[in-house]
């Protein structure tokens, strides 16, 4: 549960001003501030909204529901043809880019379809040669998508400001409306059931809800966030080839996913800020950036204590200090705790347990 | 025709192998290894500097493997079984951060530009039968073959047995004194030897460069999938039919629908038998 | 004492399901852990055989603390596990399922030969079905092999997890009949157990609810009051 549901009422609705007014603020200040940067900074701001809304989409997937579709960033890439094309096709950027959305949200939605027969490993599989599929498309797509080569992308912009401050305004429009929507997706009947078809998917089942229709419909939210993401980037960049949402690209968000913190709703943006500002503190460093992503991966899934199995009780605190704290306390007693532990069905921690098909017998699953 | 065939199965050889080393891998360890295909480059970078350095192309070859099993060894003891307790998920990101990590890692070391490695074969070809037919074709497919089968007889030595155990139950392996740490390091080493041989073959046919296993990872785990991620046999033949129906549609239809293939291969596994061909009627009964 | 739990406190993840447990088991007993589902049998079994972390408390096996082990180690040390739903390997043949339980041995292959021809005269329905995988064995004949397996460790003392559940009544009695013969020859038991039909063969009992150990006496007079004992402790 989330943790506002355990507040009292007066407290609650105290925290909700505050937290409004500060958005209020913030918002404000992101939509001041920029004009007076210097255009590389500009370039920044935006990216780190982009990273965020796509991370965001990933973390429906991941983070909330517990789907590990390795597929985003191929979708994050779908995304920004598909505007692009319709845009080289005369059409305005609005109406491309909310299509490039949606054609991907059925997309997405549609490939669910095979992916209900399975979960756990064979998404994953499933989902990354979908994703690499859709690379290749790029790569052999002809005239249509320039092949290897790439796209050039025609720039939309306001008039009376600079490209890169027409990006701007439309990535953080963008921004806070897809956050909007997912915060109130978060907080009705869809977030709850999000929830419980990740940590107990069999519990779901029983307790009537219509898991297969949830899905379809993560999967296409999921999507929608990811092409935006996508569009935007093209944007961005100008420029679009398919190298861009290689596997390379997926590590990354889900570096920016775990960092931020899966499952919380404003972790994307932390994680988004954390990469840009890596990514920027690394530059000089060269071809050693992949390197520093794949190590960061590394490093962030052998820090978090109980790993995803320990989302439900992390969304309680989920900053890092708290996260090492608790990282401590677990290693009390016994140094290190049989994986049978991680995927006990007492706690609700089931990501892990579900999956794979529970191979095994009783033993996996025993409680006295 | 005959020529797509074989060109097919020497593809398919290459994913055979790497899906037969993922299927090791899941056994001891429950976690997809995505890193398998760069694991594997490893070897094949290191047989590739032991045959510049003028030794003989089959003990470059043999310290190459060796090698690579060292290097899986050091993976899991060093990454992978430290995060032992904390699930599967976890494990599965940690190996795209492994794959990634080491692609960038041998990139550094051994450049950007593409290097040869070359076989006494190399470029040497065969008539038979009208065709002419490339050695490292054959020596590859038999490869292949020889592999799949010591790997299906390993899975009944005592080392192997213990492998399936674990694979079907942990806690229960660990209760009756299997050492679990022993047999996933065991399962790395063989793994990340087969994935090697996998990369030295795919690599001497072609060039070496950081980027060789990318291409083949898609198609290996399809095959993996397969067989249910169980089998070493089913991996196998799956990694064969999946060349050999990627040659043929190269051939006959689109060069670029070519690795479409592999996608429609899964669909349909997947539509048809979630749980991969070569699951037995045993398995099926537990369900 | 062969065995000496103190305080054991545990559970799963951060769920608190053992709240201080303390009980012993003498060298030549067959004790019996009774409760109601939930009382936390199966995760005090799991605590000691290490599965599950102990939190804090001792567990003491033959003088040596156990608490920081791992799993094998402890098997290692004579100390068997047959766990909640017994544990077999279905893929595995029978003959495979010993081999695996062989990797407790430190003796020679013809010993371990030996004892498993001795094994199969206690269990002779296993004798030929050593070729055949243990999926397809009966729920009573998978029992027999989780037992003989667990045997085949040669355990000091072997704690058993509801040896009764899924089993006919008469197959129930055939079994206890047969540890009570091991013990004679010198095996230790611990069971948990669910069925108040162990009374008849355990020496003593210790009763648990609520991730507590309540009450513990001789079995005999666990007997004599076995209506209460079931109305107030197993629920049923």
């Amino acid at each position: 549960m989330p943790p506002h549901d355990l507040l009292p009422d007066g407290n609650r609705r105290g925290r909700r001003w505050a937290k409004l007014a500060s958005l209020i603020v913030l918002i404000t200040l992101l939509a001041v501030v920029p004009p007076a940067m210097n255009s590389y900074d500009q370039y920044l701001i935006t990216l780190t909204l982009v990273y965020a809304i796509t991370t965001l989409g990933l973390n429906v997937l991941i983070g909330w529901t517990g789907q590990l579709s390795l597929a985003h960033a191929g979708v994050f890439g779908l995304g920004a043809y598909l505007s692009t094309i319709l845009i080289q096709h005369g059409w305005g950027f609005v109406p491309s880019l909310l299509v490039a959305g949606l054609g991907s949200a059925i997309v997405g939605g549609l490939v669910v379809f095979p992916a209900l027969r399975f979960s756990g490993f064979t998404l994953a599989v499933a989902s990354l040669a979908f994703a690499s599929v859709i690379v290749q498309l790029f790569d052999n797509g002809g005239s249509v998508t320039g092949g290897g080569g790439g796209l050039a992308v025609p720039v939309f912009q306001f008039s009376g400001l600079s490209q890169t401050m027409s990006t701007y305004y439309v990535t953080l429009i963008s921004t806070v409306l897809c956050f909007v929507v997912a915060h109130r997706m978060r907080h009705l009947r869809f977030g709850r059931v999000a929830f419980s078809i990740r940590d107990t998917e069999i519990a779901a089942v029983v307790s009537g809800i219509r898991v297969v229709r949830y899905k379809v419909f993560v999967f296409a939210f999921a999507a929608f966030l990811g092409a935006i993401g996508g569009a935007l980037y093209a944007q961005l960049e100008t420029f679009i080839f398919p190298v861009m949402f290689s596997t390379n690209t997926l590590v990354l968000m889900l570096v920016m996913l775990f960092l931020g913190g899966a499952s919380s709703l404003y972790g994307p943006i932390f994680g988004a800020i954390f990469a840009v500002v890596m990514v920027e503190l690394l530059q000089s460093f060269g071809s050693y950036q992949d390197l520093l992503y794949g190590l960061l991966l590394m490093l962030v899934i052998g820090v978090l204590p109980g790993g995803m199995a320990s989302l439900p009780e992390r969304l309680r605190t989920s900053h890092l200090l708290g996260r090492a704290v608790r990282g401590v306390a677990s290693r009390f007693g016994r140094g290190r705790q049989d994986e049978a532990t991680a995927a006990s069905p007492v706690p609700p921690t089931a990501t892990g347990s579900s999956l794979v098909d529970d191979p095994g017998d009783g033993v996996e699953s025993g409680v006295a | 025709m005959l020529q797509y065939i074989i060109n097919g199965l020497q593809s398919g050889s290459w994913y055979s192998l790497l899906a037969v080393s993922i299927v090791i891998v899941m056994k001891a360890s429950d976690v997809p290894n995505f890193a398998v295909a760069n694991m594997g480059l490893v070897g094949a970078f290191l047989a590739y500097s032991f045959v510049s350095a003028h030794l003989p192309f089959g003990v470059a070859v043999v310290l190459g493997l060796l090698g690579a099993a060292l290097f899986g060894v050091i993976i899991d003891r060093a990454v992978i079984q430290r995060l032992g307790d904390k699930g599967h998920f976890p494990l599965l990101l940690m190996t795209i951060g492994i794959s990634l990590s080491l692609a960038a890692a041998l990139e550094l070391i051994w450049g950007t530009n593409s290097l040869s490695l070359n076989a006494p074969w190399s470029n040497k070809t065969v008539h038979l039968a009208g065709q002419i037919i490339n050695w490292d074709g054959i020596v590859t497919i038999a490869t292949g073959l020889v592999i799949a089968i010591a790997i299906t007889w390993f899975f009944h030595t005592t080392a192997g047995v213990r492998m399936r155990a674990v694979a079907e139950n942990r806690s229960a392996a660990r209760l009756v004194g299997v050492r679990i740490s022993r047999v996933s390091g065991l399962a790395w080493g063989i793994g990340t030897a087969v994935a090697a041989l996998a990369m030295i073959l795919q690599t001497e046919s072609s060039v070496l460069s950081y980027t060789a296993g990318d291409a083949l990872l898609v198609p290996a785990f399809v095959a993996a999938t397969a067989a249910g991620f169980t089998s070493p046999v089913g991996a196998y033949v799956a990694g064969l039919v999946i060349g050999v129906l990627e040659n043929l549609t190269g051939g006959y239809i689109s060069t670029a629908l070519q690795s479409v293939v592999a996608l429609v291969v899964v669909v349909l596994i997947l539509l048809l038998r979630p749980s991969g061909f070569t699951r037995t009627a045993l398995a099926r009964r537990e369900v | 004492m062969l065995l000496e739990i103190e305080n054991v406190v545990g559970g799963y993840g951060r769920v608190e399901i053992l709240h201080g447990v303390s009980l012993g088991v003498e060298e030549g007993e067959i004790v019996s852990i009774l409760g109601a589902n939930g009382a936390g049998k199966t995760t005090l079994l799991r605590t000691v055989s290490a599965l599950l972390p102990a939190w804090s408390g001792s567990i003491r096996f033959a003088g040596k603390e156990l608490v920081g082990m791992k799993t094998e180690s402890i098997a290692a040390r004579g100390l068997g596990h047959l766990p909640e739903g017994r544990g077999i390997f279905q893929m595995l043949t029978v003959q495979e399922n010993f081999d695996v339980a062989a990797s407790l041995r430190r003796d020679s292959r013809a010993e371990v030969r030996k004892d498993i021809a001795r094994l199969l005269s206690v269990f002779p329905a296993l004798t030929s079905k050593l070729k055949h995988p243990a999926a397809l064995l009966s729920g009573g004949q998978q029992q027999m092999l989780a037992l003989a397996r667990a045997l085949l460790g040669r355990p000091k003392l072997l704690m058993i997890d509801e040896l009764s559940f899924g089993l006919a009544a008469v197959l129930v009695e055939e079994l206890f009949t047969t540890i009570q013969q091991l013990r004679d020859q010198g095996t230790t038991f611990l069971i948990v157990e669910q069925n108040a039909g162990v009374l008849e063969i355990a020496d003593r009992v210790y009763v648990m609810r609520g991730g507590r150990n309540e009450v513990a006496g001789a079995a005999s007079e666990f007997a004599e009051n076995r209506d209460l004992l079931v109305r107030s402790y197993l629920g049923g």
